[in-house]
Order: C-alpha cells, then structure tokens, then sequence
C-alpha cells in the first residue's frame, strides 16, 4: 500500500493528462461531429464528396500515425503546435470523424415521414431539425456514442507518441524504475474506474431518454 | 372555392402518373378520390400538399396559388406564399406521422407555437378544445406509443385543425382502423366539414367513402374517369370499368 501511495502523484499527473484529452476532445468533437455528418448528407456534392475524404482519411489510418502527422509533420508547412494542442488537434479530428459517421446512420434512421410531418405544418427547417429530427437522433446514436466515448478513453494513451506524459506512461515509467508490475495494476483499474463511471453515466442517459419508443 | 386543381401533370422518370387533373373541393364539401394502388392518389394528395412538384397545371388553396402554369410550364410560389398556403391545408397521413419524442399535448401546440406564434397558454386551451371534441381530453400527456390506432388517427387530426386550415387531407383514414371505429372517423369529418372545412380523402375503401363523401371522384392511371354524387346515391357512375370495381 505504502509502494502505491508513493506512485500515486505522478499517476495523479498522468491522468490529469489524459483527463484533459478526454473532456477537451468530447467537447469539440461531438458538436463538430453534428455539423460534419450534416455536411456528408448535403446535397451540394462539393461539400458531401470533401467531407466523405476527409471520413476516409481519419478512419483509414492509424491515429497513431496522425498524432505523428500533426505535431512532426505540420511544422514543415509552418504549422508548429505545442504537445498539448497537437494532440487535441488530431484526436479532435479523428474522433469528429467518427462521431459524424454514427450520426449520420442516426439522422439516416428517422423516418422520411418525420420531416414530411414538420414540412406539413410549416415548421422551419432549423426548428424541424433542432425540435424534431435530433433529439430522436441522440436516443438512437447513444449506444454508438458510449461505445466511442469509452474508446477515447483508452485510445488518450497514445498521445505518449508526441511526448506527452499521460496515464499509462507514467504507469510505465515507474514499471521500469522499479522492475514491478504492480504500477500497470494500479493504472489499469484507474481506467477501469473511469470506463465503470462513464458506463453507468450512459446508463442513466439512455434511461432519461427511454421515456417513448 | 378551397381548393382548386386544373390540369396537373406529374410523371416520374417518364411514367405518367397524374394526366390531366381537374378538379374542386368547395367549402365544407367532403371529396373523396378513389382508385386502385398506383392510380396516383397518393402522388396527387402529396402534391396538393406541396410536398410533390407537379410538372404542369395549377393548385389553389383558399385563392392562393401553390402553383400555376407559366410559359415554361410551372411555376412554384414564393417561399413566403408557401409559407401563408401551409397553414390553410393540413394533411392526415396513413402513418400518422406524431412526433414520438413528444406528447399529446406538445403534438398538437408544436406549429401554434412555432408558426402561428401563439403563447404556450393561448395554444394549450385550443389544443385542449380540440382534445375535448375529439374525446381524447384525458390522453394530452400520453405519448404516441401508448396510444392505439385510433387515438393516433385523432391526435393527427387534432394537429391539423390546430392550424386552422381551409382543407384537410386524409391519406387512407381507415387503413388502421377496424370496422368499428370507421364510424367514428365518419362522425368526425362530418364534424368537420361542418364547421365549413374542405375535405378531402384518399382511399380504396368504396363502402368508407360512400359513407362520408358528398362526392366521389374515380382515378385510374393518373386520369380522373368518373364522378358520383352522394345527392343521386352515387347512380351518376356510368363507366363500367368503375362500376365493376365498386362492386367487386
């Protein structure tokens, strides 16, 4: 107990790291995610064909290898970003991506009838979507979205690439140091907690919205 | 006059689907359009609901024109014409179409609320009027899947009316209805048409528009072919081709 009281501030500092990437990713990516799928299902084919691209490039390779991209890669086009910022600039991105393609299937999913009854009586385009169409779009994407959201969680480790020192590395520094596994133990139940909070919170979401079929 | 369609054209991908439509629906007059499946009914309800765009002829609602011929063909009315011509036609659709993330009550005060810009209490006590005349007074927080067939039919209906239109649409009335409750729809757009609304219905069921209708007009690949009126009994009807799908 003693051995992991005396890892616990730089665990402490680790997860603050990757705490960070988290919310701050959840809270650009998601809305950016509703914009994005809006921008793939737009009948204006400049914007659907730029955005299917710009899908296909963040789904298509690693993120590794973006994280890479943006903070080694962008300095030579005059692009420097901090550790920090890079960082978020590609998990943002990535996860963008995706949220967008989970929309996209629930926005897909409602029934034409559904915009037809809106059209009917005269509601206006940005009020049937608001009123409408999203809040029946949330309740069907938030399975989807739990999933993604408890892979931000654990994908976060990776950010060690552009030398940020988040929870697992600093779990893998002390492993190192100290030839024990016991710093891996207590990091992976720290991720555990986080993941068991963040299931139960979805739980209760889906509960709040499970008032209609 | 209501409404006021003349010689409308639609085709899809060179399929002719409505030839040549001509028609009226007056003030509190009930006009059914019957037909078998793909005689463009359904094509024809959706495009006097601006919700199809025919290639030729007119559609007037309560002397507004939602569309007209021009030298080109046709011409669509501004978007603010379409505006003030949307809330004279509301449309009852087969599936109803409630919002389910809604309720009753929210159902029905949605457009007042958003179009009209009613206050929420104004468009409550209407909606609550409505509920009351269409015996549902006790359902205005009920959500849409806890509702049957029926109630969800009323619901719509309420919708509609909340509106103040000049003509309802009824696609398919009895479709989710069983036998017993095709009165009770009768009873209510009677109702309606009594308070000097325009209807007009789509169906397939002889006996239902027979039933409701002050006329009955007969569509068969895209062609209005034949008329009866309630006042003769429905004994104008002459083509044999309709007669025999009467009675069949």
């Amino acid at each position: 107990m003693a051995y992991i009281n005396s890892l616990l501030p730089s665990l402490i500092s680790g997860l603050t790291t990757t705490l960070e990437i988290f919310i701050i990713t959840l809270l650009i990516s998601i809305p950016l995610g509703v914009v994005v799928a809006f921008g793939r299902l737009s009948n204006i084919k400049v914007i659907s064909k730029t955005i299917q691209s710009y899908i296909l490039v963040m789904r298509g390779t690693p993120l590794m290898l973006q994280l890479v991209f943006v903070f080694f890669g962008l300095p030579y086009i005059g692009i420097a970003l901090d550790r920090n910022t890079a960082a978020l600039v590609a998990f943002i991105l990535n996860y963008a991506a995706y949220f967008a393609e989970i929309f996209r299937g629930g926005i897909d999913s409602i029934e034409i009838g559904q915009y037809e009854g809106a059209i009917v009586l005269g509601l206006s385009k940005v009020r049937t979507i608001t009123k409408i169409i999203l809040p029946q779009v949330i309740k069907r994407v938030l399975p989807s979205v739990g999933n993604e959201v408890i892979n931000l969680v654990k994908d976060t480790s990776l950010v060690y690439v552009v030398g940020l020192g988040e929870l697992l590395r600093a779990g893998k520094i002390a492993s190192n140091r100290d030839a024990s596994l016991i710093p891996f133990v207590a990091v992976g139940t720290i991720y555990l907690l986080i993941v068991m909070l963040l299931t139960e919170g979805f739980k209760r979401l889906e509960q709040r919205y499970s008032y209609y079929k | 006059m209501s409404l006021k369609v003349e010689g409308l054209y639609k085709s899809f991908d060179g399929n002719t689907v409505l030839n040549n439509i001509n028609f009226k629906v007056n003030k509190g007059e009930i006009v059914t359009i019957i037909g078998p499946s793909g005689a463009g009914k359904t094509t024809l309800l959706r495009a006097v609901n601006g919700l199809e765009d025919a290639d030729k002829g007119s559609i007037e609602i309560d002397g507004d024109f939602l569309c007209k011929n021009n030298v080109e063909g046709i011409e669509y009315c501004s978007k603010k014409q379409n505006k003030s011509i949307r809330k004279k036609v509301g449309i009852v659709f087969q599936s109803f179409n409630l919002f389910p993330h809604m309720n009753v009550m929210e159902n029905i005060i949605e457009a007042p609320r958003s179009v009209l810009k009613m206050n929420k209490k104004a468009a409550a006590e209407k909606a609550e009027a409505l509920l009351y005349d269409l015996g549902l007074e006790t359902k205005a927080s009920a959500y849409p899947f806890q509702l049957s067939g029926g109630q969800k039919q009323r619901v719509a209906i309420a919708r509609s009316c909340a509106l103040d239109p000049k003509l309802i649409c009824f696609d398919e009335p009895t479709s989710a209805l069983d036998p017993e409750m095709r009165e009770g729809i009768a009873n209510i757009i009677d109702d309606l048409a009594e308070k000097n609304m325009a209807i007009l219905i789509i169906t397939h069921d002889m006996a239902f528009a027979k039933r409701v209708s002050h006329r009955v007009l007969f569509i068969e690949n895209g062609k209005l072919i034949d008329e009866g009126k309630k006042d003769n009994n429905f004994s104008d009807i002459s083509s044999k081709r309709v007669l025999n799908y009467i009675n069949s």
